[in-house]
């Protein structure tokens, strides 16, 4: 091959293996060997699973030599977020209280990409139960942003951002709740994609907010990511909340030519570099021919707290399930069950995951329901609102990711509160249950990828890949691997 | 003017927090006390404003009718078939302690707490 498979894009490298100019398994190896070396300098993956990965690859070639017709992934190497179940190695979501956790099915996702050829090769490390903006918040260590070592990579699917950065050949899961596929795919200038609510079952997913998890694509490029939720897509009988039909082409649908432009996701405090960035973004689309509408969504400024609220009520109940008894690690000597369940649970989940379940707690309690989890519900109902009467005049909207690009490691460890107003942009998409991508928009002066975010109208998954893969071919943001050098 | 929480922001203090971790099944080691109750004051300023965007006949929000759960084909699932039962030995290879069929936990009938 002129260049090695792990600088090329993933259907890219399917090509090659069809044409036979490299086979299956010489691929896998060679894209294996460079995400073990990525995680090593990074701390991005948790488990590399080569003897299963290579004989799944050297089935490929067996089925292509024996002429079967070549399936939409064939051949292509993918990883899973640690919060998506898979039959090889540990499904711990970053948490010590599953450091030993074998799931016993596999998510509807993972399954569906393997039956299109695609190969596990590999889970990546995340925030504990997918809750962070910085992936810092695991028990296993944090996770370094591969543009600036001494960085986030964003949260909560940053090890799977971080190989989509350094890897190529390859695709990597991600599941979103307020961001979380987004974010970190800014943070780190790849491709990734937050479907609306009910695309892909989240059957195998450790449930975190059920309202809002989606599993999604983070990739060297839209059409890499497009090609990936086209196999994830689609009903499942395992989760009642996957959509029934999916509207639109996913490889190959229209491209959105109304663009609105939301006033209210470019705040003051945005970061100077980041707003001239996706400006920029917004600039190529108009000289392209695309007609530009600003545009307001008045309920932004409350997302964040709406989303508070919501994702812990979900997240408190979701995680009652991790009581030491049929699941998880626990405590030595417990006196009595209370105290088996109250401290293996203390024990089993880190600080931010224990803070998020006490406020759940709260705001679903007895007295504060009203005025705290019934208010949000009827909060989010009128961010969704905004955004479908947005929707009924443009057919996208652009804005930026994240009001900044990656910060230093420990930096906003000491005050949850400043992490959580990374997320005031994202969250909105996963309340009103809209697709939204993030596609690499450029750098800041020192190096450092930005996020240009695109939302679409419910339902509108095939328009935002769309937009996404034609805004690729009007830039070349997305081009530049990370420049990391490792052994 | 000092940040002032409107009349119905409840202020949280230690023993509230001691409440919710009981209610959530979760230890609370009474060092970590004070940060929490520092933690939830934060939070409840942070939320508080809510209160703002609330209009109290909005319906609440709900993913129906958009995403109906849609209930699966009454039809058999052979074992081996995704979505087919899984075992008993798979669900209990990672529960902490079982005895046989069960999932064992200290003894409750005849213990102190049981009386």
């Amino acid at each position: 091959m002129t260049r090695p498979p792990s600088e090329r894009t993933a259907l890219e490298l399917r090509g090659a293996i069809l044409s036979g100019e490299t086979t299956a398994r010489a691929a896998c190896a060679s894209v294996l060997a460079r995400i073990e070396a990525v995680g090593r300098a990074t701390g991005a993956v948790s488990e590399c699973f080569e003897t299963s990965a290579l004989a799944a690859a050297a089935a490929v070639d067996a089925r292509l030599a024996a002429g079967e017709a070549p399936r939409a992934l064939e051949g292509i190497p993918f990883t899973a977020k640690g919060n998506i179940a898979t039959l090889e190695g540990i499904t711990h979501a970053g948490s010590r209280f599953l450091e030993t956790h074998r799931a016993v099915e596999e998510a509807t996702a993972v399954r569906r990409l393997r039956e299109a050829g695609a190969i596990l090769v590999g889970k990546t490390h995340c925030d504990e139960f997918a809750m962070g903006s910085s992936n810092e918040n695991s028990a296993f260590g944090v996770v370094r942003n591969p543009w600036q070592l001494d960085r986030v990579p964003g949260g909560s699917s940053g090890g799977a951002s971080v190989l989509a950065a350094a890897v190529g050949g390859s695709v990597h899961l991600g599941s979103d709740t307020g961001g979380s596929i987004r974010q970190p795919a800014a943070y780190c200038g790849v491709t990734g994609v937050k479907p609306t609510y009910g695309t892909v079952s989240r059957s195998g997913l450790v449930a975190f907010g059920s309202s809002l998890d989606q599993i999604g694509p983070i990739a060297r490029d839209a059409k890499d990511a497009s090609a990936f939720l086209e196999v994830m897509a689609g009903p499942d009988p395992r989760d009642g909340t996957t959509r029934t039909e999916l509207n639109g082409d996913f490889l190959a649908g229209e491209i959105p030519r109304r663009i609105g432009i939301p006033r209210d996701y470019f705040p003051e405090a945005i970061e100077p570099e980041t707003r001239a960035a996706v400006e920029a973004a917004i600039e190529v689309l108009r000289a392209d021919g695309a007609k530009i509408v600003e545009l307001d969504l008045p309920m932004t400024a409350h997302a964040n707290a709406c989303y508070q609220v919501v994702s812990t009520a979900e997240a408190s109940a979701n995680l009652s399930r991790y009581d030491g008894v049929h699941i998880g690690t626990r405590c030595d000597h417990p006196a009595d069950l209370g105290d088996l369940l109250a401290r293996s649970r203390a024990e089993g989940f880190g600080a931010e995951v224990r803070r998020r379940i006490l406020l759940g707690t709260f705001v679903l309690s007895s007295g504060h329901q009203e005025a705290f989890y019934r208010r949000a519900l009827r909060v989010r109902r009128r961010i969704a609102d905004d955004f479908s009467r947005a929707f009924a005049e443009v057919d996208a909207l652009v804005a930026p990711v994240s009001p900044i690009p990656a910060f230093k490691i420990g930096e906003r460890v000491t005050d949850p509160l400043a992490l959580y107003a990374c997320d005031i942009l994202t969250v909105g998409a996963n309340l009103a249950a809209i697709p939204a991508a993030s596609v690499p928009g450029g750098f800041t002066a020192a190096g450092l990828p930005i996020g240009v975010q695109i939302l679409g109208p419910w339902g509108g998954d095939a328009a935002v890949l769309a937009l996404a893969r034609h805004f690729q071919t009007l830039t070349s943001h997305h081009v530049p691997f990370a420049p990391l050098e490792v052994a | 003017m000092p940040d002032t929480p409107p009349l119905d922001t409840p202020q949280i203090g230690p023993d509230d927090v001691r409440k919710i971790a009981a209610l959530a099944r979760l230890r609370v080691a009474e060092e970590e006390i004070d940060g929490l109750v520092e933690h939830f004051s934060k939070m409840m300023h942070f939320v508080e404003h809510l209160a703002d965007a609330d209009d109290p006949d909005c319906e609440p929000f709900r993913l129906e009718p958009r995403t109906v759960a849609a209930l699966r084909p009454d039809t058999p699932i052979n074992p081996g078939e995704p979505g087919s039962p899984v075992s008993l030995e798979a669900w209990q290879r990672n529960a902490p302690a079982t005895d046989g069929p069960y999932f064992t936990v200290p003894r409750v009938v005849g213990s102190e707490d049981s009386k």
